[in-house]
C-alpha cells in the first residue's frame, strides 16, 4: 500500500513537471520566472526549506521558551 | 411573487439567545440549531435594499441594509453558526449556547449595519460572548487568556469609537461608506480598530493567545466570526488602501512562520487564521473588483475550511484530552473519520484542486498579479507553501501518523462528525462547482480557476512542498514549550508594571496608612494625659486629678489674685 502511494506520488510529480513544459503559461502570470524550467517545483521545494529554516532559526534565537516562561519569577 | 424576508437576522439570533435559557434543558440544543437556521433563511431570502431604519437623537440609523457584499457575508455567518451549533449539540450549558448565538447576532448585525453607530453597537456585542467562550473552558490559563483577549478588544473598540466620533464630527455623516485613502485621523483610527479585530500584525497577538485556550466548541465560532466581520468592514470601508497590501502580505507570511514553531495543534490553526486573513486584507488593499471578489470568496471558503480544521483539532482534544503535538501521534487507525474530514479542511486551505481554497485563494493571488503587485503575488504563493507545510503535513503527520504514543481516544459524539461532514461537503461542493460560489460574489466574475497552467503551477508547488517536508520531517515535529509573540511586550512587563504601578502604589498606601495609625495612637495616648506635655516629670500614663491639684490651685489662685489686684488698681488709680 505504501509503495503504491509513493509510486502514485512520483507519477504525479512527473506529470506536473512535464505538464509545465507542455502547457502554455497563464498570460495573467507572465514574468521572468516563466523562463526558468520547473520554476514552481523549485519554488515549492526551496520555499518550504526556507520557511522551516527561517522559523526554526528565529525560534532558537529568540522565540522558543519553556512552558512556564510567563509564570516564572 | 417571491417570498420577501425583511426582518433583520441579527434580531432573530438576539431573540433566540434571550429565549434559550428559558427553554427546557432538553430542547436547548435543538433550539440553538434552529435559531441560526431561521436566521440563514431570512438572510438567504433577503432582497437588496434598506429594510429597517430608526432615529436616534438627530442621527438616522440604518439597522438593516442588504447589498451584494453584505448578503454573501451574512449567508456564510449564518451558515457557519448552524454548523457550529450542530458541532456543539452535545454541550449542556445554556450560557455557552446563548453566548454563541449572541456572538453570531453581533457578527450579522455588523454585516448589515448601514451606519457606524449600529455597527459599533453590534461590534461590541461580539466581544463579551466571545470572551465567555474562552472562559467557559474553566482552566486558569483560559481565564487569564480570556482577560487579555477582552482587554485587547476593549482597546480596539475604543479606537473604533474614537474614530467614529471624529468621523461623525468632521464628515457630518455616520453612514458606512468607503473612506478616502490616507488623510483624516478619524479614518486611521477606524482602520486601527478594525485591523485589531482582523488580527492584522502587530495587533494580532490576542488571536493566537486566546483561540487555542477556548472551549472545543467555542473556538469554532471564534475562528469564523470576529476576524471575518473585520474583513467585511475592510472591504466595505477601506478598499484600495495600499497599506493593507503590505500588512496583508506580512500577515500571510507571519502566520506561516509562527505556525511552524507552534506545538499546540489549535495554535497552528490559529496562526493560519492570521495567515489566511492576510490574503483577504491584501485583496481589500488592492481594491479592484476582482480583488474584492477574491477576498469575499476566500472569506467564504476560509470560514468553512477553518471551522472544519478547528472542529477536527477540537475533536482530537475532546477525545484524547490533549492538543499538544508532542503528546499526540498514531491516531490514524483509531479515528479515521476525524482524520479524513480534517484532511478535507487541510486540502482546502492548502489550495488543492477540487477543494474550495483552490478556487478562492487563487483569485486573490491572480488579482494581485493583474494589478501588477508582482512581489505581493509571489509572497502570497510562498505563504501557501507554508500553509500546506503546517496544516496539511506537520499537523496531520504529527497527530494521526508519526510515532504512536499509546493514546486511546474515546468516541467523539455523532453530532461532531455530522457538523464536520457538513463543512467538508461545502468545501468540496465549491471546489468542484466554483460557479456556485462565484455567483454569490458582489461583482461579476471573469475568472476561471481550472486552467491547465494554474493546475500545473499548483501541483508543482504542492508536490515539492511535500518532498521538502519529507526530507525535514523530523525537524518540524513539535517540541515542548511556548513561542513568544508580540504578546511578550505586554505579558513580560506585566510583572514589572504590577511591581511599579500596583505594588509600589500599594506599599506607599500601606506606609502612609501605618504612619497615620501610629500618629493616631500617639495622639490617643497623649489625650489620656495632656499634663505630660507641661510636666514631663509627672510621667504617669493616665491623668490623675489628685497629682496635679495643688499645682492647679496655685495657678488658679495666682490668676485670680492678679486679676483682683489689677481690678483694684484700675478702680482707685485711673
Amino acid at each position: 500500500m505504501k509503495t503504491v502511494l509513493w509510486i502514485l506520488l512520483g507519477m504525479a510529480a512527473a506529470a506536473s513537471l512535464l505538464g509545465g513544459f507542455a502547457v502554455p503559461h497563464d498570460p495573467a502570470h507572465e514574468g521572468w520566472w516563466n523562463r526558468i524550467p520547473a520554476f514552481f517545483a523549485l519554488f515549492g521545494f526551496v520555499g518550504c526549506l526556507a520557511i522551516i529554516y527561517f522559523a526554526k532559526t528565529l525560534g532558537k534565537l529568540f522565540l522558543r521558551k519553556k512552558g512556564d516562561y510567563y509564570d516564572a519569577d | 411573487m417571491p417570498i420577501e424576508a425583511t426582518f433583520p437576522p441579527a434580531l432573530v439570533l438576539l431573540a433566540g439567545a434571550l429565549l434559550l435559557p428559558l427553554m427546557p434543558r432538553g430542547l436547548r440544543p435543538a433550539f440553538s440549531v434552529l435559531v441560526p437556521l431561521l436566521a440563514l433563511v431570512f438572510v438567504w431570502l433577503a432582497p437588496t435594499g434598506i429594510h429597517l431604519t430608526m432615529e436616534l437623537m438627530d442621527y438616522p440609523l440604518v439597522i438593516y441594509k442588504v447589498d451584494r457584499l453584505s448578503w454573501v457575508f451574512g449567508v456564510i455567518f449564518a451558515l457557519i453558526t448552524v454548523i457550529g451549533s450542530i458541532f456543539a449539540f452535545h454541550v449542556r450549558e445554556a450560557a455557552q449556547q446563548a453566548a454563541a448565538l449572541l456572538y453570531a447576532a453581533g457578527a450579522l448585525g455588523v454585516t448589515f449595519a448601514g451606519d457606524y453607530i449600529t455597527l459599533f453597537v453590534f461590534w461590541e456585542l461580539m466581544s463579551l460572548p466571545s470572551t465567555y467562550l474562552i472562559w467557559a473552558r474553566g482552566t486558569r490559563e483560559a481565564e487569564r487568556a480570556g482577560m487579555r483577549y477582552l482587554m485587547f478588544h476593549i482597546f480596539g473598540g475604543g479606537l473604533l469609537f474614537a474614530g467614529i466620533v471624529a468621523h461623525a464630527a468632521a464628515a457630518q455623516t455616520i453612514l458606512v461608506e468607503p473612506l478616502a485613502d490616507g488623510g483624516a485621523v478619524a479614518s486611521w483610527l477606524i482602520l486601527a480598530g478594525v485591523c485589531l479585530n482582523a488580527a492584522v500584525v502587530p495587533l494580532h497577538a490576542w488571536l493566537s493567545d486566546a483561540y487555542p485556550r477556548a472551549t472545543v466548541t467555542g473556538a469554532v465560532f471564534m475562528s469564523a466570526l470576529t476576524t471575518k466581520t473585520a474583513v467585511y468592514v475592510l472591504l466595505r470601508v477601506f478598499p484600495g488602501w495600499e497599506i493593507l497590501i503590505v500588512l496583508g502580505v506580512l500577515m500571510a507570511l507571519y502566520g506561516v512562520v509562527f505556525a511552524v514553531l507552534a506545538n499546540d495543534i489549535r495554535e497552528i490553526c490559529a496562526y493560519h487564521i492570521i495567515s489566511q486573513v492576510g490574503y483577504m486584507v491584501t485583496g481589500a488593499g488592492i481594491g479592484t473588483e476582482m480583488a474584492v471578489n477574491g477576498s469575499t470568496a476566500h472569506a467564504f471558503s476560509h470560514i468553512l475550511y477553518k471551522a472544519l480544521l478547528f472542529m477536527g483539532t477540537g475533536a482530537v482534544l475532546y477525545t484524547t484530552g490533549t492538543s499538544k503535538l508532542k503528546e499526540l501521534g498514531g491516531l490514524a487507525q483509531k479515528q479515521p473519520l476525524v482524520l479524513w474530514l480534517y484532511m478535507v479542511g487541510a486540502f482546502s486551505i492548502s489550495g488543492f484542486p477540487l477543494f474550495n481554497g483552490f478556487v478562492s485563494k487563487s483569485m486573490v493571488v491572480a488579482a494581485a498579479g493583474e494589478a501588477h503587485h508582482t512581489a505581493a503575488m509571489m509572497l502570497l504563493l510562498l505563504a501557501s507553501v507554508g500553509t500546506f507545510l503546517s496544516l496539511g503535513l506537520k499537523l496531520a503527520y504529527g497527530t494521526w501518523f508519526g510515532p504512536d504514543r499509546g493514546l486511546t481516544p474515546k468516541e467523539p459524539p455523532r453530532n461532531m462528525i455530522l457538523a464536520m461532514a457538513a463543512a467538508a461537503f461545502f468545501c468540496l461542493l465549491h471546489g468542484i462547482f466554483p460557479g456556485l460560489l462565484y455567483d454569490m460574489l458582489p461583482y461579476k466574475v471573469a475568472f476561471a480557476p481550472y486552467t491547465p497552467a494554474h493546475l500545473v503551477e499548483s501541483s508543482q508547488i504542492l508536490i515539492f512542498t511535500f518532498v521538502a517536508f519529507w526530507v525535514l520531517r523530523a525537524k518540524v515535529a513539535g517540541d515542548a514549550g511556548i513561542t513568544l509573540d508580540v504578546d511578550w511586550f505586554y505579558r513580560r512587563p506585566a510583572n514589572w508594571v504590577r511591581r511599579v504601578f500596583l505594588a509600589g502604589v500599594e506599599s506607599a498606601f500601606d506606609q502612609v496608612e501605618s504612619m497615620l495609625i501610629d500618629a493616631a495612637r500617639k495622639l490617643a495616648l497623649f489625650g489620656n494625659n495632656p499634663m505630660a506635655l507641661f510636666a514631663p516629670r509627672a510621667g504617669e500614663k493616665q491623668f490623675l486629678p489628685d497629682a496635679y491639684r495643688p499645682a492647679m490651685q496655685t495657678l488658679i489662685v495666682s490668676a485670680l489674685l492678679a486679676f483682683t489686684v489689677l481690678t483694684v488698681w484700675g478702680f482707685f488709680f485711673s
